[in-house]
């Protein structure tokens, strides 16, 4: 899509782009920069049976996916709410068989993923990343084979293509040229080893805004299929210099999911809302503006 | 059932006790780089601690924020929030933290596990068969560095029987694995196994040549038949085990005022049992 110069689609269109899509590739981290509105809007549009690539770590993004019963695999590395304890929907649906998880860990899954990124049909890691720890066992998709060079033996971690990758940026263009302000620079591999790439954005700036600061810029446009204009994209999660995690609202998703009231949770806040506004009236504005304050 | 950890006292929680006695243990890594990851306010906490007491020319890694050395004086809950990498004199990407796990640079580092054995092997992958797992765990994260970090360092916010046990149903991350020479025999690396284990009630470290789990110091608030009874494998104990010394006036001033004004740590949850 590079020579496309206006790639502005609405949420709805993005949600129904990524439903039509079945591995799906989240950036962000667990409470940062997660595309919470896109998975929204997903979830929405009727996506079901997907794959899960998340990024190494991942919290309500995975799990919310997870909690409307939308995945059917998950690359697992490292899923979970931090200080409030295991995410709900992941557990539950793991014990309880009906998802099935991929036993992954942080060189399978970016070294998975710069392995699509680059179109490598996999990377070779030394054997004593893995010895001694029982993830070759557990995970079908690492592989042991020979160093053609040595004959040493080494682990082998298939490329990780995915068919969509997701992301919410503080700052992107009309042509997709896109600023991650914070994180540890998971988004250009992430975006590289995806088919199609929708980026979500606080602002939506103009070419002009880009080209005076393109120093920010993570991903170039010509990588970037849709860009869809969502401030508060990321909530709950944080965007850096725009608005802090919302610990309250972590708190509601997973005491409603834990307490086994999970439909009331999507109704109010997932599937209830007609929009991203009608989400955000949920939020509330006072709790919006506080937000800001610890951004 | 689970309580919270009770120092005993009301001038400081369980979890400000633990951060202070991992940044003292840090004192040794001074100048070495390491890290801390993901549910790691407490090593965060004390990785900032370290460097303004014990430490002064520590290097760290702070998790998904990505900073090297940050400087903030309201821990963050999160080591992704953007607030963790305030002032940092660095920024690392994700791959590069992979392929510093995967060539040994790391000298030091902080994890944990859901299950934790006499070895100092951790588990974050579950507990029961793999097809059926009764607990599913949050996923291996870094945990797999501990094979090839330095001197790996443990925590848990919880110590119970079912956290210490035997033997890990899995090993996430490699500590001593069978004990004795079985870890340099198995990975083939020059590197230690875990040095030192923190939980709510005591620290733990490992005897010189069995690499077995071994009773440290006990936190105030508790005596060593409550860390007898709440473990799950074997310890040894020596005759004498002195108490953690308590944060001095010194420590908690500092971590109050330069690493944790919004008190993060006085409700963070440590419990026992």
């Amino acid at each position: 899509m590079a020579g496309n110069q206006d790639k502005v689609v609405s949420l709805d269109q993005a949600g129904a782009m990524i439903a039509a899509r079945k591995i799906l590739s989240l950036a962000g981290s667990h409470s940062v920069n997660s595309p919470m509105a896109l998975i929204r809007a997903a979830i929405r549009a009727g996506a079901s049976a997907l794959s899960i690539i998340p990024p190494v770590t991942t919290s309500i993004a995975s799990d919310l996916l997870i909690a409307a019963g939308a995945v059917d695999t998950f690359y697992l590395c490292y899923i979970g709410f931090e200080t409030l304890g295991f995410a709900p929907a992941f557990r539950a649906a793991a014990e309880a068989g009906t998802l099935n998880v991929i036993e992954g860990d942080e060189p399978f899954v970016m070294l998975g993923t710069r392995a699509a990124a680059g179109g490598y049909p996999f990377i070779p890691v030394n054997k004593g990343v893995y010895e001694g720890t029982d993830l070759p066992r557990l995970n079908p998709m690492l592989k042991k084979v020979t160093d053609p060079f040595t004959g040493e033996e080494v682990y082998a971690i298939p490329a990780l293509p995915a068919d969509v990758c997701i992301l919410h940026a503080q700052a992107a263009d009309a042509q997709g040229n896109a600023q991650f302000w914070g994180g540890n620079n998971q988004e250009l591999d992430k975006a590289m080893a995806a088919d199609c790439v929708i980026i979500s954005t606080e602002r939506l700036i103009s070419v002009d805004a880009t080209r005076r600061d393109v120093e920010r810029v993570n991903i170039p446009g010509h990588m970037v299929d849709a860009v869809v204009h969502v401030p508060y994209g990321a909530h709950p999660t944080a965007s850096p210099e725009f608005y802090g995690t919302d610990e309250a609202h972590l708190k509601t998703y997973f005491d409603a999911v834990r307490g086994g009231n999970r439909d009331d949770y999507l109704d109010r806040f997932v599937t209830g809302p007609a929009d991203h506004e009608a989400y955000l009236g949920e939020v509330g504005l006072s709790a919006m503006f506080e937000l800001q304050k610890n951004a | 059932m689970a309580e919270q950890a009770d120092p005993g006292t009301t001038n400081y929680s369980m979890a400000e006790l633990m951060a202070v006695a991992m940044a003292r243990a840090l004192e040794s890594e001074d100048g070495n780089l390491g890290g801390v990851g993901a549910a790691a306010v407490v090593p965060m906490a004390a990785a900032r601690l370290a460097v303004l007491t014990v430490a002064p020319n520590l290097w760290w890694f702070c998790g998904g924020a990505s900073g090297l050395n940050p400087t903030f004086d309201n821990l963050p809950r999160s080591s992704a929030d953007p607030k963790a990498a305030v002032g940092s004199t660095g920024k690392k990407n994700m791959l590069d933290v992979v392929d510093m796990g995967a060539t040994g640079k790391w000298d030091w580092g902080f994890n944990g596990g859901l299950q934790i054995d006499k070895f100092g092997n951790i588990n974050m992958i579950g507990i029961g068969p793999h097809d059926k797992l009764k607990l599913r765990g949050p996923g291996t994260v870094g945990t797999i560095w501990t094979g090839t970090l330095k001197r790996p360092y443990l925590y848990s916010m919880h110590h119970a029987p079912r956290i210490l046990v035997d033997r890990v149903d899995y090993i996430s991350g490699p500590g001593w694995l069978d004990g004795g020479t079985s870890r340099a025999d198995v990975i083939g690396r020059d590197t230690l196994g875990p040095q030192l284990l923190f939980t709510p009630i005591c620290v733990l470290d490992f005897t010189e040549d069995a690499h077995q789990l071994r009773l440290k110091s006990v936190h105030p608030g508790y005596d060593k038949d409550a860390v007898i009874a709440n473990t799950g494998c074997e310890l040894v104990v020596p005759d004498k085990v002195p108490e953690t010394p308590p944060p001095t006036e010194q420590e908690l001033f500092v971590l109050r005022n330069h690493v944790d004004r919004d008190g993060v740590l006085k409700d963070v949850r440590a419990t026992v049992g």
